[in-house]
């Protein structure tokens, strides 16, 4: 998704979105900058209501528009997938998946993160190379193996329907266009937070949100299991990228169709041996920086026991398993983490404190009438 | 699905997409044949040769598993069906449906085609569930 | 059937709406006259919603 799928007449690598992409970048650096101003590492905080771009307010006209076009398979090649394919309001907006799911004949690579408060992310995806949801929001519809629409003609297939063409004249003042499409869509986006989560509660003052045994794995969290190092603040993360060598699938490596989908990704981020490649390098495409090889997002642990399986590629199944990962020091060779000797009951307890604090109240999605 | 026979029923509803030009007469032609005992006959015969589709394969198919084709024509045609069908789309959109296939496992919702694995995991919780 | 549809659809909407993301949630489907395979007593039901092409 990153890329473009070879539709656009424009360059490879910088869709149009790029260009309002970079006004609204800097409103909500601003917003993210203030943002994480309240967060301290070791520490986790409150989430306040998610940063709004200067460029694209929020209005109730813009956000039902971008709820359409979020369930809308127009959006797709052949009609088969929406946004909503991958991110199933259902199951807290991923899909369940290790591999998430893919335009039909071709195969995903990765994990579909939950859109639950990623208006919070600084950056998107699990490399972080989008840095806003509205420059995000062109690329899984370009991408090859999961929307497969030229944006040119998304454009027209958009401008002949007329409830839409209305739509877009009420909420912007004018034609449908990609930019617009795209700022839409995370107008939607902005209104997937959590709200009232039980950590949330507790840190205001309320005891009694968390059980004996929660709390106890709060004290982990933020002590023993040295989480908190990485997972803190009001999202739970550095918002920075770090190599925990994660296993790869061996099942996903021999897949052909997966090794497309990798050396396609790669070619277009300029990854010179792409056709031999045989693993996530992460974060490493987007730097070429050799201490990014196979380095990912930290990601937010809000919602996260609606959210498995776990990790960019989907490998541990449970929250089980990921404890486990941590107490053992993580993958292979990794030198982001070390073993942490957890007994028994406190892997336990620090299970309880993921799985009940930290999910906000139940997002009631109903599927809007798609014109 | 046949590991399951006697624990497990099938049933199918219509939520033909209307940008598909021959998704609509398809399903007429699964119920259509359905009016001759043969729905699943044809069903199984569609999903196999989608998206063959058309007319003239439609009937073709309606010969190979041996209806009576001038009765068939005629409900095809006539769009004998149309009514059920519609009342399965609005269930569909009521449903928040946005999406085929869609499936529904003792009522929990399932988007997309997915590994035969998934289906088989949540068919083994609700089994497990039942006992 | 189609009566009882109709009378059924207020409840869906309402089921559906609720229906969210919570962690398991469930939706009511009538069976109504759908083409069904398997015993009317099976303990697991699917119901599949279907385009042909
Ligand atoms: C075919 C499946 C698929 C479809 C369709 C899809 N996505 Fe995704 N989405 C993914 C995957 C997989 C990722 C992670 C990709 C990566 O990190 O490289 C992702 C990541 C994202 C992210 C980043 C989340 C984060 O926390 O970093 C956002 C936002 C997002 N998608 C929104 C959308 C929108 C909006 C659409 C429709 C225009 C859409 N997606 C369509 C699979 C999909
Ligand atoms: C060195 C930083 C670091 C530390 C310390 C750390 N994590 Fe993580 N965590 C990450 C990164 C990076 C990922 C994503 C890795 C990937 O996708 O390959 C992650 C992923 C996760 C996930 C999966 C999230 C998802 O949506 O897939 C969970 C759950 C998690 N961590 C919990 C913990 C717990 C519990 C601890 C303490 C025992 C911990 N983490 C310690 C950096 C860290």
């Amino acid at each position: 998704m990153n890329i473009s799928g070879g539709s656009s007449r424009k360059s490879l690598r910088r869709p149009d979105s790029v260009r309002i992409a970079a006004l609204l970048r800097i409103g909500a650096a601003m917003a993210c900058l203030l943002f994480a101003g309240s967060a301290t590492a070791g520490s986790l905080a409150r989430l306040p209501p998610p940063p709004v771009p200067a460029g694209n307010p929020q209005t109730p006209g813009k956000i039902l528009l971008g709820k359409k076009l979020f369930f809308d398979r127009r959006l797709s090649g052949d009609g088969t997938m929406s946004c909503a394919s991958c991110h199933i309001p259902d199951q807290a907006y991923t899909d369940g998946q290790d591999i998430s799911q893919s335009y039909p004949t071709t195969r995903n690579w990765r994990n579909a993160p939950t859109l639950i408060n990623a208006a919070y992310a600084g950056a998107l995806f699990h490399d972080g190379r989008a840095a806003s949801l509205e420059e995000q929001a062109l690329f899984p519809v370009m991408s090859s193996f999961e929307m497969n629409l030229n944006l040119d003609f998304l454009e027209e297939k958009i401008r002949i329907v007329p409830e839409y063409v209305a739509a877009f004249r009420k909420v912007f003042g004018g034609e449908p266009t990609r930019e617009r499409i795209a700022m839409a869509i995370a107008s939607f986006e902005r209104t997937l937070v959590s709200s009232n989560a039980p950590l949330d509660r507790f840190l205001a003052g309320d005891e009694t949100a968390l059980s004996r045994e929660a709390r106890k794995g709060y004290g982990i969290f933020t002590g023993k299991g040295k989480c908190a190092g990485c997972h803190f603040g009001a999202l739970l993360s550095d918002g920075g990228y770090h190599a925990l060598n994660v296993p790869e699938n061996p099942q996903d490596r021999k897949d052909p169709r997966i090794a497309a989908t990798r050396r396609f990704v790669a070619k277009l981020s300029q990854y010179a041996e792409y056709r031999t490649l045989e693993e996530d390098p992460g974060r490493y495409l987007v730097t070429k920086d050799r201490k990014d090889w196979k380095a990912f997002r930290t990601p937010t642990l809000r919602e996260i026991a609606r959210t498995a399986p776990y990790m960019h590629n989907g490998m541990l199944a449970t929250l089980e398993d990921v404890i486990e990962f941590f107490d053992r020091g993580g993958g292979d060779g990794n030198r982001a983490l070390s073993p942490l000797g957890l007994t028994g009951e406190e892997k336990h307890d620090l299970k309880t404190f993921l799985a009940e604090a930290l999910s906000g109240d139940d997002i009631a999605t109903t599927v809007p009438e798609i014109p | 699905m046949k590991e399951y026979r006697g624990k497990i029923r099938l049933v199918v509803k219509h939520f033909p997409y209307r940008y598909r030009d021959l998704s609509l007469m398809a399903s007429e032609a699964a119920l259509s044949a359905g009016d001759q005992g043969k729905f699943w006959e044809m069903h199984r015969l569609l999903l196999r040769n989608s998206p063959r589709l058309d007319r003239g394969s439609l009937l073709g198919y309606a010969g190979e598993i041996g209806l009576n084709v001038k009765k068939f024509t005629g409900s095809l045609d006539g769009k004998a069906h149309s009514g059920n069908i519609e009342r399965d789309r609005q269930l569909a959109l009521a449903l928040g449906i946005y999406s085929t296939p869609t499936l529904f496992i003792n009522g929990r919702r399932v988007v997309g085609e997915r590994p035969y694995e998934y289906f088989r995991r949540i068919v083994e919780e609700e089994l497990a569930a039942a006992r | 059937m189609a009566g009882a549809a109709k009378r059924l659809f207020p409840l869906l909407l309402l089921l559906a709406a609720f229906s969210a993301h919570g962690a398991e949630p469930r939706v009511s489907v009538p069976v109504g006259d759908s083409p069904v395979l398997g015993p009317p007593g099976a303990s697991v039901t699917l119901v599949e919603f279907i385009d042909y092409q």
